[in-house]
C-alpha cells in the first residue's frame, strides 16, 4: 500500500497543487437475511479501491477506481489534478483547510469476537429461529430478519505527511413482523426499526441483543395493533422511546448542525439549515435539561474511528449545552471558513467518494429515574416506540414522524394500545418542551445505518444515544386514512 | 471496459467455476463524474471508475451470493469460494427456481445527439453557463452536472447472454435570494450545454417568483403538481404497491382492489421500460426481457409487475421486473409511466379559481402503506393560485395525504411528460396533474422563538 500511497503523492506534487490525500481502502461486507422461511439475502462482498483528492490553487478534484495498480493511481492522480483545474476556474474565494496535527498512527476499533469467524451457518440458525417464533401467528405474513457485519481497512496518507492505517469493524442485527388482517397491516420490528441494531463491535453485539427471547412479544404486538384503535388527534405530552428520540436528535439536530448545510453546500439536494453560525452561543435551541454530545470516541458508536477521513482526531464536544446551541460538525473545510479547528466529521461512504461533513455519534444526555418513573408522572398523555415514518423540510424544522407502537397514559398508567401513531412539531418549540429524560439506566447507543447525503449519494451510519424523554403538548394523531 | 473484454471475464469466472454448480454471473463497469456547485463556486468535483463482479451460486436448492471488485485470477478464485461457502452453509430454498435460459431482448430507443458533458472541461463550462446566469440576476446557484455511462452484462451456466450499454446525464439547480428558491431539473441520456441554459433559466424565474412569500393557512386546497411532484408519488407508488411480491403478501395498496376504480379514470399508468423518455434495462437481474405492463387503466388496478419467483405463485410468467437474487424486496417496477392528458400547465392554472401550484416536493414519506398515506413537503416554489393566475407565492407546506384519495381526485392531467430520477433507482415519466381536496396538514418553516 505504501508504494501506491507514495505514487499518489509524488504524482500530485506539482506546482499549484496546495494538498493531496489518498484513500485505500479494503472492505469485507456480510449480509445474511431470512425473509418468511427462506434466504432473502446471502452475500460475501470484497470490496477495493482508492481515492484521490486533490487540492489545486484553492479548489477541489477527485478521482477514484477500484484497479489498485501503480499505472492506475497515476491515471487517477492525473485525473484529479486535471478535474481541479477546472473547479478553480473563475475561482473567487480558495478552499482553505484547518490547520491540523500531522499525525503517523494505527487505529483498530476493540472487538471481542470477530463476526467473520462465527460459520455462517450459526448465523443462519439464529436468523431462522426468530423467523419461526415470529411466523407461528397466522396473521403474521411477513418476516423479516438480518444480520450484518463489515470490516475496512484503510490506508490514509497526505501531501502534509499523515499516514494512518485504521481497521473498524461493524455489526448489526434486527427483524421485524408484519401482521396483516382487517384490510390493514401492522409492523412491529426489534430491537429497532430500519434495519435494527447496528455498532462498531463484533458479534458480541448480536450476542448482547436478546434477538431470540423478544421475538414472540414483537409477533403478538404486531397482530394485536390489527385490532386496536387509531392514535387521537390534538395536542398531548408525548414520551417517546429511546430509539424515536436517537432518530428524532438525527433529523432535527444532526442534520441542521453539519456547518457544510449551514454553509449552503448542500443546498440543491438534502437542503440548509436553521442553524446559523449567528445563533452560535445565545439560541436557545431547546429546555435547560437538553444536552447534545458530539462524540466519536464513544465505544460501541456506528461513527466511532481513531482519525476521520481529514486524518483528525476523534474527539468529544457540545453541540447543545443546557438548551443553548453551542456547535457544529465540521470537517478541515468549513473549520477553516469559520475560523475554527476541525471537529473531525469528514466520511465517505467508501474509497469511490470524496469525504463530506458527516453527523457524528450524537447524543442526547442522560437525566434522571426511569420510563415507568415518567409514566407516573403523566396525567395524560402517550407512548410511542420504534420509528415508522420520518419527514423534516429543507431547513430542519418542521418535522413529522410515525411510529410503530403507541400507548395512552392515564393518570400515571399505561392503558389501551393505540396503531398509527404520529407527531408534528417545529424543532426548537418541540425540543423546548422536553421537561423529562430517564437516566443513565434507560440511556443506550441506537446506531442509524442508512443515513444519505449529498450528491452523487452517499450513505453513512452513526449513532445516536438516548433514553426515554417527555416533551409537552405536542401535536399528534395527524392522520387517520 | 469493452463489450468483448466484460464477456471473457465473465466466461473465465464460470470456467474456474467447474461443472455441476449452476451460476450466474453480474458485471457493471461504469464511471460517473459529477461537478457539484453552491454559493457560484465550484464545491465538489469527482470522478470514478468501477467494476461490480458478482457470482450466484446454487446448488442442491441452496443459494449463495459473493461479489469484489478486482477481476484477476485470485480474486475471482476467492469470490467463488466464498459464494460456494455461503451456499453450503445455506438451508435449502423451497421452490428455488433454475436460473433462467436464454432469452431475446428489445431494442430500446436509440438516445439522440453527441455524447456531450463527458470531461470535466464540459463539465465546467455547463457549470460556468449556469453561474453566469445566476449572477447576471443576482441569484446564488446550487447543484450538479453528471454524467454516468457503463456497461451491465449478465451471463449464467444455462448460457444466458445479456448486455446493455447505458449513459445518463443530468442538471439539477436551485437558485436562491434572500432565503426563496426555485429549482429546476433536467435528466436524459444526453444532456447538452444548452440543457444546462435553459434549466438554469427556468430555475432562476422559479426564483424570482418565489421572493417575499407569505403564509397560508395549511388545510384542503385544490393543487397543481408539477411533473416531478408525481415522479416523487410514484417512487412510493412502485416500492409499495405495484411490485407482486408486496400485493402477494398483503401490504400492497392495491391488495384486494385489483380490478377496482381506485383512481380517476384520466388516470392510466404501466411500467414501460421501451418509452423514449426512460432510462432503463431492457432486461431484469434474473435476465428476463422487461416487458410494458399496464399497472393502473383509466383508473382500474389492472396488472402488477412480476419476477419468476412471484409469477410462480400467481401462475403467470415473469414480467422482467426482478432484482438480483435472493432479494427481500421482490419485483419493482423501476420505469413508470403516466399517460398523458390534454392540459397545458397554463391550462391547469387558468381553471383554478383557489389553489396551490407546487414545483416539487422535499422529504417525502411512506405513514400508512396499504392506504398509501404519505407526508412531504412543498419545496423551492410554492405559489398561490387565485382566479386562474399566479397571485404570490407562499412558505412551504406539510401536506399528509393518500394518495389513493388524491389520485381519485384527478381533475386534469398535463400533456407534456418529464422523466424524474427516482431516489431509490430508476425514474418515472409524469406529466403535471390537478387534483382537488389535497390536504396540507402544517406549515414548513415555522420558527418562533422560545
Amino acid at each position: 500500500m505504501k508504494e501506491l500511497m507514495d505514487e499518489a503523492l509524488n504524482s500530485a506534487s506539482r506546482p499549484g497543487v496546495d494538498y493531496a490525500d489518498i484513500r485505500i481502502i479494503r472492505k469485507r461486507d456480510q449480509q445474511f437475511a431470512v425473509k418468511s422461511g427462506r434466504i432473502g439475502s446471502l452475500v460475501d462482498d470484497d470490496d477495493a479501491g482508492f481515492g484521490v483528492r486533490v487540492l489545486y490553487r484553492g479548489a477541489w478534484g477527485f478521482s477514484a477506481s477500484s484497479r489498485l495498480k501503480r499505472s492506475e493511481v497515476r491515471r487517477v492522480t492525473d485525473e484529479a489534478v486535471r478535474i481541479a483545474k477546472v473547479s478553480a476556474r473563475g475561482l473567487r474565494a480558495r478552499v482553505k483547510l484547518s490547520r491540523e496535527a500531522v499525525v503517523c498512527d494505527r487505529w483498530d476499533s476493540p472487538v471481542l469476537q470477530d463476526p467473520f469467524t462465527v460459520p455462517p451457518g450459526e448465523k443462519l440458525n439464529i436468523l431462522f429461529e426468530i423467523d419461526r417464533l415470529l411466523r407461528k401467528d397466522k396473521h403474521i405474513k411477513v418476516a423479516e430478519s438480518g444480520m450484518s457485519f463489515s470490516r475496512e481497512e484503510k490506508w490514509f496518507a497526505t501531501s502534509e505527511g499523515t499516514r494512518i492505517v485504521q481497521t473498524v469493524t461493524r455489526s448489526g442485527a434486527g427483524y421485524s413482523a408484519t401482521a396483516v388482517g382487517n384490510g390493514d397491516c401492522q409492523t412491529r420490528s426489534f430491537p429497532s426499526s430500519h434495519g435494527g441494531q447496528q455498532g462498531t463491535s463484533g458479534f458480541e453485539l448480536v450476542r448482547a441483543l436478546g434477538l431470540v427471547e423478544n421475538a414472540e412479544r414483537i409477533r403478538d404486538e404486531a397482530v394485536a395493533l390489527l385490532k386496536a384503535p387509531h392514535c387521537p388527534s390534538g395536542e398531548l405530552d408525548l414520551i417517546l422511546d429511546g430509539s424515536q428520540i436517537a432518530l428524532q436528535i438525527h433529523e432535527s439536530c444532526g442534520h441542521p448542525s453539519e456547518l457544510d448545510r449551514v454553509l449552503g453546500m448542500e443546498a440543491n439536494y438534502a437542503g440548509t439549515s436553521f442553524l446559523t453560525v449567528d445563533k452560535v452561543n445565545h439560541f436557545r435551541y431547546g429546555s435547560a435539561m437538553v444536552n447534545l454530545v458530539a462524540d466519536t470516541t464513544v465505544p460501541g458508536g456506528l461513527a466511532t474511528c481513531g482519525y476521520d477521513d481529514d486524518g483528525v482526531r476523534a474527539q468529544r464536544w457540545p453541540i447543545v449545552e443546557s438548551g443553548i446551541l453551542k456547535g457544529y460538525h465540521t470537517n478541515r473545510e468549513v473549520a477553516s471558513a469559520w475560523g475554527v479547528r476541525s471537529r473531525g466529521c469528514s466520511r465517505a461512504q467508501g474509497w469511490g467518494f470524496i469525504p463530506m461533513v458527516r453527523i457524528t455519534n450524537l447524543s442526547l444526555m442522560a437525566g434522571e429515574g426511569t420510563l415507568e418513573d415518567i409514566i407516573r408522572d403523566t396525567r395524560r398523555g402517550l407512548l410511542f416506540q420504534t420509528n415508522k415514518s420520518w419527514s423534516i423540510d429543507s431547513r430542519r424544522l418542521n418535522f413529522q414522524f410515525g411510529c410503530e407502537i403507541g400507548f395512552e397514559i392515564k393518570n400515571g398508567r399505561r392503558t389501551r394500545l393505540i396503531k398509527n401513531p404520529s407527531y408534528q412539531g417545529v424543532t426548537p418549540l418541540f425540543w423546548g418542551s422536553c421537561d423529562r429524560i430517564a437516566g443513565p439506566q434507560a440511556w443506550r447507543l441506537w446506531g442509524v445505518g442508512n443515513c444519505g447525503k449529498g450528491q452523487p449519494g452517499q450513505t453513512f451510519g452513526m449513532s445516536h444515544g438516548a433514553s426515554p424523554a417527555r416533551f409537552q403538548k405536542v401535536r399528534v394523531g395527524i392522520h387517520r386514512a | 471496459m469493452h463489450k468483448q473484454k466484460i464477456f471473457m471475464i465473465m466466461e473465465r469466472v464460470l470456467q474456474l467455476l467447474g461443472r455441476g454448480a449452476q451460476a450466474e454471473v453480474m458485471l457493471l463497469a461504469q464511471e460517473g463524474a459529477l461537478t457539484r456547485f453552491a454559493g457560484n463556486r465550484i464545491t465538489q468535483n469527482v470522478a470514478s471508475h468501477t467494476v461490480d463482479l458478482s457470482i450466484r451460486i446454487q446448488e442442491g436448492g441452496r443459494i449463495g451470493r459473493a461479489g469484489t471488485r478486482a477481476v484477476d485470477e485470485a480474486s475471482i478464485k476467492n469470490m467463488i469460494e466464498r459464494a460456494k461457502e455461503l451456499s453450503a452453509a445455506s438451508r435449502k430454498t423451497r421452490g428455488l427456481l433454475p436460473l433462467a435460459g436464454t432469452r431475446k431482448y428489445g431494442a430500446l430507443p436509440v438516445a439522440r445527439g453527441r455524447d456531450s458533458l463527458s470531461t470535466p472541461e464540459e463539465r465546467g463550462s455547463a457549470v460556468q453557463l449556469i453561474l453566469a446566469k445566476a449572477r447576471h440576476v443576482r441569484l446564488e446557484a446550487a447543484g450538479i452536472v453528471s454524467k454516468d455511462k457503463g456497461i451491465l452484462a449478465l451471463m449464467n451456466t444455462r448460457g444466458l447472454r445479456a448486455q446493455h450499454k447505458f449513459m445518463s446525464g443530468r442538471v439539477s439547480i436551485t437558485m436562491n435570494r434572500g432565503g426563496a428558491s426555485g429549482w429546476a431539473e433536467y435528466s436524459n441520456r444526453t444532456v447538452a450545454l444548452k440543457d444546462a441554459g435553459r434549466t438554469a433559466e427556468r430555475a432562476a424565474e422559479k426564483c424570482l417568483k418565489s421572493q417575499n412569500p407569505r403564509s397560508v393557512d395549511p388545510g384542503p386546497y385544490t393543487v397543481v403538481l408539477e411533473p416531478a411532484c408525481v415522479g416523487e408519488i410514484f417512487q412510493f407508488m412502485a416500492w409499495y404497491g405495484f411490485g407482486a411480491l408486496a400485493f402477494q403478501e398483503g401490504t400492497s395498496f392495491l391488495t384486494g382492489r385489483m380490478g377496482k376504480r381506485i383512481f380517476s379514470p384520466r388516470v392510466t399508468i404501466e411500467d414501460n421500460v421501451y418509452h423514449p423518455l426512460t432510462q432503463g434495462f431492457p432486461f431484469d437481474f434474473e435476465g428476463v426481457p422487461r416487458e410494458r405492463v399496464s399497472l393502473i387503466e383509466r383508473g382500474v388496478a389492472r396488472g402488477l409487475v412480476h419476477d419468476r419467483r412471484t409469477a410462480r405463485a400467481a401462475h403467470t410468467r415473469s414480467t422482467g421486473h426482478g432484482l438480483a437474487e435472493p432479494n427481500e424486496v421482490g419485483p419493482l417496477p423501476l420505469n413508470l409511466v403516466m399517460q398523458k392528458g390534454g392540459s397545458r400547465l397554463e391550462d391547469m392554472i387558468r381553471d383554478t379559481r383557489r389553489g396551490i401550484l407546487v414545483t416539487h416536493f422535499h422529504y417525502t414519506n411512506m405513514m400508512n402503506p396499504r392506504e398509501l398515506v404519505l407526508t412531504g413537503l412543498t419545496r423551492d416554489g410554492t405559489y398561490l393560485i387565485e382566479r386562474g393566475r399566479i397571485a404570490r407565492p407562499v412558505r412551504n407546506l406539510r401536506f399528509t395525504e393518500s394518495m389513493l384519495k388524491a389520485f381519485s381526485n384527478v381533475e386534469a392531467v398535463g400533456r407534456e411528460q418529464v422523466y424524474t430520477e427516482g431516489f431509490f433507482g430508476g425514474g418515472y415519466v409524469a406529466p403535471a396533474i390537478k387534483i382537488h381536496n389535497f390536504q396540507f396538514t402544517s406549515q414548513a418553516e415555522e420558527e418562533k422563538p422560545l
